[in-house]
Protein backbone atom coordinates (compact mmCIF):
# COMPACT_ATOMS: atom_id res chain seq x y z
CA UNK A 1 0.00 0.00 0.00
CA UNK A 2 2.70 2.13 0.79
CA UNK A 3 4.72 1.21 -2.27
CA UNK A 4 1.78 2.25 -4.16
CA UNK A 5 0.92 5.55 -2.98
CA UNK A 6 5.27 6.49 -3.34
CA UNK A 7 4.83 4.97 -6.80
CA UNK A 8 1.66 7.53 -7.25
CA UNK A 9 3.23 10.67 -6.19
CA UNK A 10 6.28 9.59 -7.53
CA UNK A 11 3.91 9.62 -11.03
CA UNK A 12 2.60 12.69 -9.78
CA UNK A 13 5.83 14.75 -9.02
CA UNK A 14 7.48 13.84 -12.59
CA UNK A 15 3.89 14.31 -14.72
CA UNK A 16 2.40 17.73 -13.38
CA UNK A 17 4.97 19.96 -15.07
CA UNK A 18 4.40 18.14 -18.60
CA UNK A 19 0.66 19.00 -17.84
CA UNK A 20 1.60 22.32 -16.92
CA UNK A 21 3.84 23.15 -19.60
CA UNK A 22 1.07 21.81 -21.85
CA UNK A 23 -1.61 23.78 -20.37
CA UNK A 24 0.75 26.80 -20.62
CA UNK A 25 1.19 26.29 -24.61
CA UNK A 26 -2.60 26.15 -24.72
CA UNK A 27 -2.55 29.58 -22.83
CA UNK A 28 0.27 30.75 -25.70
CA UNK A 29 -0.87 29.26 -28.51
CA UNK A 30 -1.80 32.44 -30.36
CA UNK A 31 0.78 35.13 -28.79
CA UNK A 32 2.13 36.37 -31.70
CA UNK A 33 -0.83 37.84 -32.93
CA UNK A 34 -0.93 40.34 -30.44
CA UNK A 35 2.92 41.28 -31.68
CA UNK A 36 3.10 44.76 -33.02
CA UNK A 37 3.81 44.00 -36.63
CA UNK A 38 5.28 46.36 -39.65
CA UNK A 39 2.53 45.52 -42.10
CA UNK A 40 2.51 49.65 -43.16
CA UNK A 41 6.47 49.21 -44.41
CA UNK A 42 5.18 46.26 -46.80
CA UNK A 43 5.89 42.80 -43.72
CA UNK A 44 3.75 40.10 -44.16
CA UNK A 45 3.29 37.98 -41.24
CA UNK A 46 5.86 34.83 -42.06
CA UNK A 47 4.46 31.54 -40.99
CA UNK A 48 7.39 30.50 -39.45
CA UNK A 49 6.90 32.83 -36.74
CA UNK A 50 6.47 30.86 -33.51
CA UNK A 51 4.22 31.17 -30.04
CA UNK A 52 4.77 29.56 -26.95
CA UNK A 53 5.04 28.77 -23.23
CA UNK A 54 8.24 29.69 -22.59
CA UNK A 55 9.90 29.08 -19.31
CA UNK A 56 11.84 32.37 -17.72
CA UNK A 57 15.37 31.53 -17.77
CA UNK A 58 15.22 29.20 -20.20
CA UNK A 59 16.81 29.26 -23.73
CA UNK A 60 14.52 28.05 -26.77
CA UNK A 61 15.54 27.67 -30.71
CA UNK A 62 13.69 28.14 -33.37
CA UNK A 63 14.36 26.74 -36.71
CA UNK A 64 13.84 28.59 -39.61
CA UNK A 65 14.19 29.24 -43.40
CA UNK A 66 14.82 32.23 -45.25
CA UNK A 67 14.96 32.62 -49.05
CA UNK A 68 17.36 34.52 -50.95
CA UNK A 69 16.21 38.16 -51.95
CA UNK A 70 13.72 38.44 -49.08
CA UNK A 71 13.98 40.79 -46.24
CA UNK A 72 12.95 39.79 -43.08
CA UNK A 73 12.19 41.17 -39.78
CA UNK A 74 12.64 39.48 -36.41
CA UNK A 75 10.94 40.47 -33.27
CA UNK A 76 10.06 39.07 -30.00
CA UNK A 77 7.09 40.43 -27.49
CA UNK A 78 5.20 39.63 -24.67
CA UNK A 79 2.16 41.55 -24.15
CA UNK A 80 1.01 39.66 -21.11
CA UNK A 81 4.61 40.35 -19.44
CA UNK A 82 5.10 43.56 -20.75
CA UNK A 83 8.11 44.41 -17.92
CA UNK A 84 10.16 41.62 -20.12
CA UNK A 85 9.47 43.87 -23.56
CA UNK A 86 13.71 45.42 -23.92
CA UNK A 87 15.24 42.24 -22.01
CA UNK A 88 14.63 39.43 -24.28
CA UNK A 89 17.81 38.60 -25.83
CA UNK A 90 17.92 36.61 -28.88
CA UNK A 91 20.41 35.68 -31.30
CA UNK A 92 20.71 34.55 -35.19
CA UNK A 93 23.22 31.49 -36.04
CA UNK A 94 24.01 29.37 -38.71
CA UNK A 95 25.43 26.11 -39.02
CA UNK A 96 28.79 25.71 -40.46
CA UNK A 97 30.11 22.52 -41.70
CA UNK A 98 33.95 22.49 -42.12
CA UNK A 99 35.64 19.65 -43.51
CA UNK A 100 39.41 18.91 -42.19
CA UNK A 101 41.54 15.86 -42.83
CA UNK A 102 42.80 13.94 -39.81
CA UNK A 103 45.74 11.69 -39.70
CA UNK A 104 46.33 8.60 -37.95
CA UNK A 105 50.06 6.95 -37.91
CA UNK A 106 50.35 3.01 -36.94
CA UNK A 107 53.75 1.42 -36.70
CA UNK A 108 53.91 -2.06 -38.16
CA UNK A 109 56.34 -4.80 -39.16
CA UNK A 110 56.11 -5.93 -42.87
CA UNK A 111 57.56 -9.45 -44.17
CA UNK A 112 61.15 -8.77 -43.34
CA UNK A 113 61.11 -7.54 -40.24
CA UNK A 114 61.50 -3.98 -40.70
CA UNK A 115 59.34 -1.35 -39.16
CA UNK A 116 57.01 0.39 -41.51
CA UNK A 117 54.33 3.50 -41.09
CA UNK A 118 51.28 3.18 -42.09
CA UNK A 119 49.03 6.47 -42.05
CA UNK A 120 45.36 6.33 -42.60
CA UNK A 121 43.19 9.82 -43.75
CA UNK A 122 40.14 10.63 -42.15
CA UNK A 123 37.71 13.37 -43.17
CA UNK A 124 36.12 14.66 -40.60
CA UNK A 125 33.70 17.38 -40.80
CA UNK A 126 33.58 19.64 -37.82
CA UNK A 127 30.28 21.75 -37.19
CA UNK A 128 30.47 24.58 -35.81
CA UNK A 129 28.01 27.77 -35.30
CA UNK A 130 28.61 30.90 -36.34
CA UNK A 131 26.44 33.48 -34.94
CA UNK A 132 25.09 36.10 -37.15
CA UNK A 133 23.20 38.58 -34.87
CA UNK A 134 23.12 39.16 -31.56
CA UNK A 135 21.15 42.04 -30.12
CA UNK A 136 23.00 41.75 -26.43
CA UNK A 137 25.39 43.74 -29.14
CA UNK A 138 22.75 45.90 -30.82
CA UNK A 139 21.64 47.55 -27.53
CA UNK A 140 18.65 44.96 -26.70
CA UNK A 141 17.07 46.05 -29.66
CA UNK A 142 13.82 43.79 -29.92
CA UNK A 143 13.68 43.64 -33.48
CA UNK A 144 15.88 43.15 -36.46
CA UNK A 145 15.49 43.47 -40.49
CA UNK A 146 17.49 41.48 -42.66
CA UNK A 147 18.34 40.04 -45.95
CA UNK A 148 20.23 37.08 -47.14
CA UNK A 149 22.39 36.76 -50.44
CA UNK A 150 21.50 32.99 -50.15
CA UNK A 151 18.37 31.04 -49.35
CA UNK A 152 20.21 29.41 -45.62
CA UNK A 153 18.74 28.19 -42.63
CA UNK A 154 19.35 30.05 -39.57
CA UNK A 155 18.59 29.39 -35.91
CA UNK A 156 16.60 32.21 -33.75
CA UNK A 157 17.98 31.77 -30.21
CA UNK A 158 15.48 33.56 -27.96
CA UNK A 159 16.69 33.53 -23.92
CA UNK A 160 13.53 34.33 -22.23
CA UNK A 161 14.87 36.23 -19.11
CA UNK A 162 14.10 35.37 -14.97
CA UNK A 163 11.56 38.18 -14.01
CA UNK A 164 12.30 39.91 -10.85
CA UNK A 165 9.92 38.55 -7.65
CA UNK A 166 10.70 35.10 -9.27
CA UNK A 167 7.42 34.55 -10.50
CA UNK A 168 5.85 36.06 -14.12
CA UNK A 169 3.14 39.02 -12.78
CA UNK A 170 0.92 38.39 -15.21
CA UNK A 171 -0.57 36.36 -17.67
CA UNK A 172 0.44 32.91 -16.35
CA UNK A 173 -0.45 33.39 -12.59
CA UNK A 174 1.88 31.20 -10.30
CA UNK A 175 3.90 30.11 -12.93
CA UNK A 176 7.38 29.82 -14.40
CA UNK A 177 6.25 30.67 -17.77
CA UNK A 178 5.66 33.28 -19.85
CA UNK A 179 3.79 33.70 -22.93
CA UNK A 180 6.27 34.92 -25.59
CA UNK A 181 5.72 35.61 -29.40
CA UNK A 182 8.46 35.50 -31.97
CA UNK A 183 7.04 36.99 -34.78
CA UNK A 184 8.35 37.01 -38.40
CA UNK A 185 8.06 39.07 -41.18
CA UNK A 186 9.08 38.96 -44.25
CA UNK A 187 8.76 41.39 -47.69
CA UNK A 188 10.77 41.58 -51.17
CA UNK A 189 13.90 42.52 -50.79
CA UNK A 190 15.27 45.85 -52.49
CA UNK A 191 17.31 43.99 -55.47
CA UNK A 192 20.68 46.07 -56.33
CA UNK A 193 23.60 45.16 -56.95
CA UNK A 194 25.00 41.76 -58.07
CA UNK A 195 23.67 39.50 -55.40
CA UNK A 196 20.61 41.17 -54.43
CA UNK B 1 18.62 18.23 -34.82
CA UNK B 2 19.54 17.54 -38.23
CA UNK B 3 22.31 15.53 -39.60
CA UNK B 4 24.29 16.88 -42.24
CA UNK B 5 25.87 14.40 -44.47
CA UNK B 6 28.71 16.34 -46.47
CA UNK B 7 30.42 13.90 -49.00
CA UNK B 8 32.40 16.77 -51.32
CA UNK B 9 36.38 15.70 -50.85
CA UNK B 10 38.93 18.71 -50.73
CA UNK B 11 41.94 17.82 -52.49
CA UNK B 12 44.24 17.98 -49.92
CA UNK B 13 48.16 16.56 -50.19
CA UNK B 14 49.03 13.82 -48.41
CA UNK B 15 52.50 14.49 -46.81
CA UNK B 16 55.09 13.45 -48.43
CA UNK B 17 57.78 10.79 -46.48
CA UNK B 18 54.38 9.04 -44.34
CA UNK B 19 51.86 8.45 -46.36
CA UNK B 20 52.19 5.95 -49.31
CA UNK B 21 49.54 6.53 -51.69
CA UNK B 22 48.43 3.09 -52.37
CA UNK B 23 47.81 2.71 -48.02
CA UNK B 24 45.69 5.46 -47.78
CA UNK B 25 42.12 5.35 -47.15
CA UNK B 26 39.88 8.01 -46.98
CA UNK B 27 36.80 8.03 -45.03
CA UNK B 28 34.76 10.67 -43.44
CA UNK B 29 32.51 11.01 -40.59
CA UNK B 30 30.62 14.49 -39.35
CA UNK B 31 31.53 15.80 -36.20
CA UNK B 32 29.06 17.99 -34.25
CA UNK B 33 31.33 20.09 -32.20
CA UNK B 34 28.38 22.59 -30.82
CA UNK B 35 27.85 21.73 -27.41
CA UNK B 36 24.45 22.07 -27.17
CA UNK B 37 22.44 22.21 -23.82
CA UNK B 38 19.11 23.03 -25.41
CA UNK B 39 16.64 20.37 -24.74
CA UNK B 40 14.24 18.44 -27.77
CA UNK B 41 11.38 20.10 -26.57
CA UNK B 42 12.72 23.70 -26.93
CA UNK B 43 13.82 22.91 -30.53
CA UNK B 44 11.43 24.13 -33.00
CA UNK B 45 11.62 23.37 -36.66
CA UNK B 46 9.31 25.92 -38.77
CA UNK B 47 8.89 25.77 -42.57
CA UNK B 48 7.92 28.51 -45.15
CA UNK B 49 4.82 28.29 -46.58
CA UNK B 50 4.16 28.28 -50.53
CA UNK B 51 3.01 31.76 -49.71
CA UNK B 52 6.54 32.35 -49.36
CA UNK B 53 7.57 30.47 -51.83
CA UNK B 54 5.75 32.31 -54.36
CA UNK B 55 6.49 35.22 -52.90
CA UNK B 56 10.18 34.81 -53.91
CA UNK B 57 9.43 34.14 -57.40
CA UNK B 58 6.60 36.82 -57.68
CA UNK B 59 8.82 39.31 -59.64
CA UNK B 60 10.57 36.59 -61.41
CA UNK B 61 8.37 36.63 -64.52
CA UNK B 62 7.09 33.25 -63.62
CA UNK B 63 4.48 31.92 -65.75
CA UNK B 64 1.03 31.21 -64.91
CA UNK B 65 -0.53 27.38 -66.24
CA UNK B 66 -3.83 26.42 -64.84
CA UNK B 67 -3.32 23.04 -66.17
CA UNK B 68 -0.46 22.40 -63.03
CA UNK B 69 -2.89 23.05 -60.55
CA UNK B 70 -5.82 20.71 -58.99
CA UNK B 71 -8.88 20.94 -60.14
CA UNK B 72 -11.64 22.62 -58.07
CA UNK B 73 -14.02 20.55 -59.23
CA UNK B 74 -11.91 17.41 -57.59
CA UNK B 75 -13.21 18.62 -54.01
CA UNK B 76 -16.40 17.16 -53.47
CA UNK B 77 -14.62 13.57 -54.23
CA UNK B 78 -12.13 13.90 -51.11
CA UNK B 79 -14.29 11.79 -48.15
CA UNK B 80 -11.80 10.85 -45.61
CA UNK B 81 -10.45 13.54 -43.23
CA UNK B 82 -6.97 12.45 -44.27
CA UNK B 83 -7.97 12.97 -48.00
CA UNK B 84 -9.73 16.33 -46.77
CA UNK B 85 -6.22 17.98 -45.20
CA UNK B 86 -4.40 17.16 -47.60
CA UNK B 87 -5.81 18.47 -50.42
CA UNK B 88 -6.78 21.23 -48.57
CA UNK B 89 -3.08 22.34 -48.54
CA UNK B 90 -2.99 21.63 -52.41
CA UNK B 91 -5.72 24.18 -52.57
CA UNK B 92 -3.84 26.57 -50.50
CA UNK B 93 -0.99 26.31 -52.27
CA UNK B 94 -2.77 27.06 -55.46
CA UNK B 95 -4.49 29.45 -54.07
CA UNK B 96 -0.68 31.21 -53.39
CA UNK B 97 0.28 30.74 -56.70
CA UNK B 98 -2.74 32.46 -58.42
CA UNK B 99 -3.45 34.83 -56.41
CA UNK B 100 0.63 35.68 -56.53
CA UNK B 101 0.24 36.53 -60.33
CA UNK B 102 -2.92 38.22 -59.83
CA UNK B 103 -5.07 35.74 -61.66
CA UNK B 104 -8.19 37.14 -60.47
CA UNK B 105 -10.95 34.96 -62.23
CA UNK B 106 -9.44 32.15 -60.99
CA UNK B 107 -8.96 33.27 -57.11
CA UNK B 108 -12.49 33.50 -56.52
CA UNK B 109 -13.13 29.85 -56.82
CA UNK B 110 -9.91 28.90 -54.84
CA UNK B 111 -10.96 30.87 -52.07
CA UNK B 112 -14.51 28.79 -52.12
CA UNK B 113 -12.87 25.65 -52.74
CA UNK B 114 -10.61 26.17 -49.47
CA UNK B 115 -13.75 27.75 -47.91
CA UNK B 116 -15.52 24.75 -48.81
CA UNK B 117 -13.15 21.86 -47.34
CA UNK B 118 -12.23 24.57 -44.52
CA UNK B 119 -15.67 23.71 -43.39
CA UNK B 120 -15.33 19.74 -43.96
CA UNK B 121 -12.67 19.65 -41.65
CA UNK B 122 -14.28 22.27 -39.20
CA UNK B 123 -11.79 24.58 -39.59
CA UNK B 124 -14.35 27.03 -38.63
CA UNK B 125 -12.58 31.05 -39.10
CA UNK B 126 -9.93 29.87 -42.36
CA UNK B 127 -12.21 31.94 -44.10
CA UNK B 128 -14.37 33.66 -42.50
CA UNK B 129 -17.19 36.50 -42.73
CA UNK B 130 -14.43 39.59 -42.77
CA UNK B 131 -12.15 37.70 -45.04
CA UNK B 132 -15.15 37.18 -47.41
CA UNK B 133 -16.17 40.75 -47.57
CA UNK B 134 -12.46 41.67 -47.80
CA UNK B 135 -11.75 39.11 -50.67
CA UNK B 136 -15.46 40.52 -52.93
CA UNK B 137 -13.85 43.95 -52.15
CA UNK B 138 -10.45 43.21 -53.90
CA UNK B 139 -11.82 41.30 -56.59
CA UNK B 140 -14.13 44.03 -57.60
CA UNK B 141 -11.27 46.30 -57.59
CA UNK B 142 -9.44 44.01 -58.88
CA UNK B 143 -6.68 43.93 -56.36
CA UNK B 144 -3.83 41.21 -57.03
CA UNK B 145 -1.51 42.42 -53.80
CA UNK B 146 -4.50 42.31 -51.11
CA UNK B 147 -5.81 38.96 -52.83
CA UNK B 148 -2.52 37.49 -51.85
CA UNK B 149 -2.30 38.65 -48.92
CA UNK B 150 -5.93 37.80 -48.11
CA UNK B 151 -4.65 34.26 -49.34
CA UNK B 152 -2.16 34.26 -46.51
CA UNK B 153 -4.25 35.24 -43.75
CA UNK B 154 -6.50 32.18 -44.76
CA UNK B 155 -3.59 29.73 -44.47
CA UNK B 156 -2.49 32.12 -40.63
CA UNK B 157 -6.08 31.52 -39.75
CA UNK B 158 -6.38 27.66 -40.64
CA UNK B 159 -3.03 26.93 -39.37
CA UNK B 160 -3.90 29.21 -35.64
CA UNK B 161 -7.02 27.34 -35.57
CA UNK B 162 -5.66 23.80 -35.98
CA UNK B 163 -2.77 24.58 -32.85
CA UNK B 164 -5.43 26.24 -30.95
CA UNK B 165 -7.06 23.57 -31.06
CA UNK B 166 -4.71 20.56 -30.63
CA UNK B 167 -5.23 18.82 -33.99
CA UNK B 168 -1.30 18.82 -35.05
CA UNK B 169 -2.55 15.26 -37.37
CA UNK B 170 -4.88 17.96 -39.45
CA UNK B 171 -1.80 20.89 -39.35
CA UNK B 172 0.53 18.25 -40.47
CA UNK B 173 -1.61 17.14 -43.52
CA UNK B 174 -2.24 20.58 -44.30
CA UNK B 175 1.24 21.68 -44.67
CA UNK B 176 2.76 18.16 -46.30
CA UNK B 177 0.15 19.02 -48.89
CA UNK B 178 1.14 22.15 -49.44
CA UNK B 179 5.15 21.41 -49.79
CA UNK B 180 4.14 18.85 -52.22
CA UNK B 181 1.85 21.16 -54.29
CA UNK B 182 4.52 24.16 -53.70
CA UNK B 183 7.12 21.95 -55.43
CA UNK B 184 5.07 20.88 -58.04
CA UNK B 185 4.16 24.00 -59.42
CA UNK B 186 7.52 25.24 -59.05
CA UNK B 187 8.91 22.33 -61.08
CA UNK B 188 6.53 22.79 -63.94
CA UNK B 189 6.97 26.57 -64.09
CA UNK B 190 9.80 26.15 -66.62
CA UNK B 191 11.96 23.48 -68.70
CA UNK B 192 15.45 23.04 -66.80
CA UNK B 193 18.01 25.38 -67.23
CA UNK B 194 21.04 25.53 -65.54
CA UNK B 195 21.05 28.10 -62.06
CA UNK B 196 18.02 30.04 -62.88
CA UNK B 197 15.97 31.45 -60.19
CA UNK B 198 13.48 29.12 -60.49
CA UNK B 199 15.72 26.08 -60.50
CA UNK B 200 17.66 27.78 -57.41
CA UNK B 201 14.22 27.86 -55.61
CA UNK B 202 13.41 24.01 -56.31
CA UNK B 203 16.92 23.14 -54.83
CA UNK B 204 16.27 25.31 -51.92
CA UNK B 205 13.48 23.01 -51.05
CA UNK B 206 15.91 20.39 -49.87
CA UNK B 207 16.44 22.47 -46.71
CA UNK B 208 12.40 23.32 -46.52
CA UNK B 209 12.27 19.27 -46.70
CA UNK B 210 14.55 18.97 -44.18
CA UNK B 211 12.63 21.05 -41.62
CA UNK B 212 9.38 19.44 -42.87
CA UNK B 213 10.53 16.17 -41.96
CA UNK B 214 11.30 16.95 -37.93
CA UNK B 215 8.20 18.80 -37.96
CA UNK B 216 6.09 16.13 -38.34
CA UNK B 217 7.98 13.69 -36.90
CA UNK B 218 6.36 15.04 -33.89
CA UNK B 219 3.24 14.36 -34.89
CA UNK B 220 1.67 10.71 -34.25
CA UNK B 221 -0.65 9.89 -37.31
CA UNK B 222 -0.23 6.81 -39.13
CA UNK B 223 -1.55 8.24 -41.91
CA UNK B 224 0.46 11.12 -42.13
CA UNK B 225 3.52 8.94 -41.19
CA UNK B 226 2.46 7.45 -44.72
CA UNK B 227 2.48 9.89 -46.69
CA UNK B 228 5.56 11.47 -45.07
CA UNK B 229 7.13 7.94 -45.78
CA UNK B 230 6.60 8.74 -49.19
CA UNK B 231 8.71 11.87 -49.36
CA UNK B 232 11.71 9.41 -48.99
CA UNK B 233 11.92 9.51 -52.30
CA UNK B 234 12.46 12.87 -53.05
CA UNK B 235 15.06 13.55 -49.75
CA UNK B 236 16.84 10.89 -52.06
CA UNK B 237 17.09 13.05 -55.11
CA UNK B 238 17.99 15.98 -53.40
CA UNK B 239 20.60 14.71 -51.83
CA UNK B 240 22.37 13.19 -54.83
CA UNK B 241 24.63 16.26 -54.86
CA UNK B 242 25.67 16.67 -51.15
CA UNK B 243 26.08 20.33 -50.06
CA UNK B 244 29.29 21.48 -50.62
CA UNK B 245 31.60 22.33 -47.80
CA UNK B 246 31.41 25.69 -46.51
CA UNK B 247 34.48 27.45 -44.71
CA UNK B 248 33.47 29.59 -41.44
CA UNK B 249 35.72 32.34 -42.88
CA UNK B 250 33.21 32.98 -46.11
CA UNK B 251 30.68 33.80 -43.30
CA UNK B 252 30.67 37.15 -43.44
CA UNK B 253 27.60 40.22 -43.42
CA UNK B 254 27.79 43.60 -44.72
CA UNK B 255 25.08 46.53 -44.42
CA UNK B 256 22.62 47.88 -47.86
CA UNK B 257 22.58 51.35 -49.10
CA UNK B 258 19.30 51.89 -47.13
CA UNK B 259 20.96 50.22 -43.52
CA UNK B 260 19.56 46.23 -43.81
CA UNK B 261 22.02 43.77 -42.81
CA UNK B 262 22.61 41.14 -45.87
CA UNK B 263 24.00 38.17 -44.85
CA UNK B 264 26.68 36.68 -47.36
CA UNK B 265 28.52 33.35 -47.83
CA UNK B 266 27.70 29.73 -48.16
CA UNK B 267 26.76 28.25 -51.64
CA UNK B 268 24.06 28.88 -53.67
CA UNK B 269 21.28 26.00 -54.28
CA UNK B 270 21.53 23.98 -57.52
CA UNK B 271 20.53 20.88 -58.89
CA UNK B 272 21.42 18.83 -62.05
CA UNK B 273 19.50 18.23 -65.27
CA UNK B 274 18.44 14.82 -64.17
CA UNK B 275 17.73 16.05 -60.49
CA UNK B 276 15.12 17.82 -62.00
CA UNK B 277 13.92 15.09 -64.01
CA UNK B 278 13.64 12.84 -61.62
CA UNK B 279 12.12 14.83 -58.94
CA UNK B 280 9.49 15.99 -61.73
CA UNK B 281 8.38 12.17 -62.35
CA UNK B 282 8.15 11.84 -58.22
CA UNK B 283 6.60 14.94 -56.78
CA UNK B 284 4.11 14.71 -59.82
CA UNK B 285 2.96 10.75 -59.00
CA UNK B 286 3.15 11.86 -55.50
CA UNK B 287 0.77 14.40 -55.75
CA UNK B 288 -1.47 12.69 -58.43
CA UNK B 289 -2.12 10.02 -55.74
CA UNK B 290 -3.05 12.90 -53.46
CA UNK B 291 -4.97 15.03 -56.06
CA UNK B 292 -6.81 11.65 -57.05
CA UNK B 293 -7.58 10.77 -53.50
CA UNK B 294 -6.05 7.40 -52.90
Amino acid sequence: MIRFKLLTIVAVLTTAPMIHKAQSQRECYNTVSFCETQKKMGFTRNMQSLSGAFEQGDTSVVQIIVYKNMEYRISVCSPSNPELLGQFQFKIAEDVTKGVWKETTQKFLDEDGVEQTKTTRKRVYEKNEVVRYDNSQDEMSQEFVFQSNQTRKLKVKVYVPESEGGEMSAGMSGSSYACVGLLIEHQPGVVSGFNR
Amino acid sequence: MIAFAFSLYSCSAPSEETIPSEETIPSEETVSTEASSIPDDNMFYQVPTPNELFAVLKNSKVSYNRENLNDVSNASKYETKASKALNFGIYTADLAYVTSLGQMDDAASFFETVRGLSKDLEIENAVDEVILKRLQTNLENSNPDSLFYLSNETYYNAYSYLEENDRRDVLGMIVVGGWIEGLNIILNLEPYKENSEVCQRIADQKLTLENLLVFTSSIQNDQLTEIVGELAAIEEVFNYNSSEETESADFTSSESEDGVMIFGGGSSSSITEQQFNELKSIVLDLRTSITEGI
